[in-house]
């Protein structure tokens, strides 16, 4: 698969202070890459960067064969790419066909297909009956979706979702969601940022840990192996200290914590070990329940790295 | 440049202007206030004659026994004497013949004046003039213009209805002032610059597509007030002047060539105050300094420093063109999408 989104050292800084330091990634077409990162860790930054927006004050960036800030490459890079930003950013004035059918104009979509375009990404996201009201008559959810319907509108390569469902209720929000997934089935690029590590989870094959520096990248799983190691959840009967201490004195046991009435056991290899944590728990009179691998999530992987590195 | 993409902008600004009472308001009132209002309350001082009209010679009783040549006069009040040669400032001169000299605020009647320059609110009364110039700041009463150049023109088209312009000119370059607040501020504000910056267009493009959706309905909002201004002038003139006073050269210069250069320099001015302030009120009253040249143009015409004749309206040109070029240069520095992005506050 190619690569959509190549930077070498990238750096950005803002009088002085770093907002991006050195940043190289990769990125391949069909793929969902999500940036997860505190405030202020440089994730707009990135994006704004990548989509020719700001220029980089060090370090080169790449979206297919074309360079972030030079010309004509950045014209080109503007042709392919969609953007979400963190606010809609709507013309409150004009309708909801209207929005979509400017920006289509700019992106030089053709007349026919940009109104079969606007009237396809509207119906998907059941907003066709409303395409003549104001914006300014329209909730937060509904703004949001229209700024994503105009991310779209010209059929990018790459599109980038800056927070795209910050500030949703629930139930937009999972629309919103369900909106990416489909997109991400249709095969196409997507670099989110977002603060919703669930939603990171959930959506993005691969996750950037960012906090100015880029801390970690993989998928989630890999993320929670790599920072947890692989962790066995047991549940016994009658949990007793004696039973726990006859874990904990297994030479291949990392670390064990007690949770809601069961053992985590961190270990390097829980498919060859676990039969020999089952043998010392019933030896030491344990009635086991469930011995399975317990899942780290992204959250836990998150809190340990920001919190080593702020 | 893409014209069709800067089109495309300007066009899509104009849908948007067009929902906004504020700006629409702006459209309608101003040109309503100068190009209806103005004239109809002008029109009834034509037909109370408070404006002379007449080129008939007054009846004088002149006896000059003194006279004054080649002096400089200052604060003297003069009777009976012949006056030639002199610059007279500050004085009152009554039943005199004045010959190729200079009044500077100074009051004459029942006199007759030829070859004369009368500037700096002097005021001539029940006299006879041959090749008499008068300043706008200055003004005859019941006088005779015995040479071919009739008295009421004179008044009404060169000094009236000439200094009226000025008032005119606010239109283009008010109007901007307002939607140019809308157009930029309003855009920073809803935060939807940044969608806009991520499309496949030049910074040149987006400047000049949202300046023309400005520059576009201000000056045809100035034409129609122009037009409108001129059927009602003439119309309304027409009875008592026998002739159509509008449009003269100063009027079609002004509105042609000044006007737009107004419209041009309140849209950059305009873009240069949206990096500076956050709201839209504040974008308005920065940007109402445009007038500030005008009101330099009608305070040296008062004066009578200058006179509005073409000459001194090319001068005045010279000035408003260059201070666009700055202002269109600032404002090219200031639209560029790391600045909006990173320094636009």
């Amino acid at each position: 698969m190619s690569v959509m989104i190549r930077t070498e050292e990238l750096t950005r800084t803002f009088n002085g202070t770093v907002a991006v330091d050195s940043l190289s990634l990769e990125v391949s077409e069909g793929e969902v890459f999500g940036f997860i990162g505190p405030n202020g860790a440089g994730k707009t930054t990135s994006v704004r960067i990548l989509c020719c927006l700001i220029g980089p004050t060090s370090g080169r960036a790449f979206i297919g064969e074309n360079e972030c800030g030079r010309e004509p490459d950045s014209m080109n890079i503007r042709q392919m790419v969609g953007l979400l930003p963190e606010s809609p950013g709507l013309y409150e004035r004009l309708s909801a066909y209207r929005n979509l059918d400017f920006y289509g104009q700019l992106y030089g979509v053709k007349d026919g297909e940009r109104a079969e375009r606007i009237k396809d990404l509207l119906t998907m996201l059941k907003i066709w009956k409303r395409k003549d009201e104001a914006i300014s008559t329209f909730s937060k959810g509904m703004r949001q979706k229209i700024a994503i319907a105009r991310a779209l509108v010209h059929k990018p390569r790459l599109l980038f979702l800056d927070e795209p469902t910050a500030g949703l209720d629930p139930e937009a929000a999972r629309t919103v969601r369900r909106f990416i997934l489909n997109l991400k089935k249709e095969g196409g690029t997507i670099f989110l940022n977002t603060h919703n590590l669930y939603e990171a989870e959930r959506l993005c094959d691969r996750i950037g840990v960012l906090n100015t520096r880029l801390i970690a990248v993989g998928s989630p799983e890999e993320l929670a192996r790599r920072y947890w190691g692989r962790t066995t959840a047991l549940r016994v009967k009658m949990l007793t200290p004696r039973i726990a201490e006859a874990v904990k004195s297994l030479d291949f046991v990392v670390n064990v914590q007690e949770q809601d009435g069961q053992l985590l056991i961190s270990l390097d290899d829980p498919d060859e070990r676990n039969p020999a944590i089952a043998r010392a728990v019933m030896e030491n009179g344990g009635e086991i329940q469930s011995i399975s691998e317990f899942k780290r999530g992204l959250e836990e992987v998150y809190l340990k790295l920001i919190g080593g590195s702020t | 440049m893409r014209f069709d993409k800067v089109w495309i902008v300007a066009r899509k600004d104009m849908a948007e202007l067009r929902t906004n009472k504020y700006v629409l308001y702006t459209l309608v009132f101003m040109p309503v206030i100068m190009a209806v209002v103005i004239p109809f309350s002008f029109l009834p001082v034509i037909y109370t004659g408070a404006f002379e009209t007449s080129g008939e010679q007054v009846e004088l009783d002149l006896t000059p026994s003194v006279t004054f040549a080649d002096q400089k006069i200052n604060r003297t009040m003069i009777v009976n004497a012949i006056i030639e040669n002199c610059t007279i400032r500050s004085s009152y001169i009554y039943a005199s013949r004045i010959f190729n000299s200079t009044l500077l605020d100074t009051r004459v009647n029942g006199s007759e004046l030829v070859n004369v320059s009368v500037a700096d609110v002097s005021v001539i009364r029940n006299s006879n003039l041959w090749n008499v110039d008068v300043s706008p700041s200055s003004t005859t009463v019941n006088c005779a213009y015995v040479d071919e150049d009739p008295n009421d023109v004179r008044i009404f088209v060169d000094i009236v209805l000439n200094s009226m312009i000025l008032f005119f000119m606010m239109i283009p370059a008010v109007i901007p002032t307002v939607i140019a607040s809308y157009s930029f501020v309003g855009e920073k504000t809803n935060k939807s610059l940044e969608p806009l910056l991520a499309t496949p267009t030049t910074d040149g493009e987006l400047l000049v597509g949202k300046s023309l959706s400005i520059f576009i309905p201000t000056m045809i909002a100035t034409f129609i007030s122009f037009v409108v201004f001129t059927i009602i002038i003439d119309v309304g003139t027409y009875p008592v002047l026998g002739f159509y006073p509008v449009p003269t050269p100063v009027w079609v210069y002004s509105v042609f060539v000044l006007g737009p250069l107004f419209a041009i320099m309140s849209i950059a001015l305009n873009v240069y105050v949206s990096a500076k302030v956050t709201d839209v009120r504040a974008s308005q009253q920065f940007g109402s300094l445009v007038i500030m040249p005008l009101v330099l143009l009608m305070v040296l015409a008062i004066m009578g420093i200058i006179s509005l004749s073409i000459g001194y309206l090319l001068i005045f040109t010279l000035f408003v063109a260059l201070a666009d070029i700055g202002i269109v240069y600032l404002s090219i520095k200031t639209f560029k999408r790391e600045e909006i992005l990173v320094r636009w506050k």
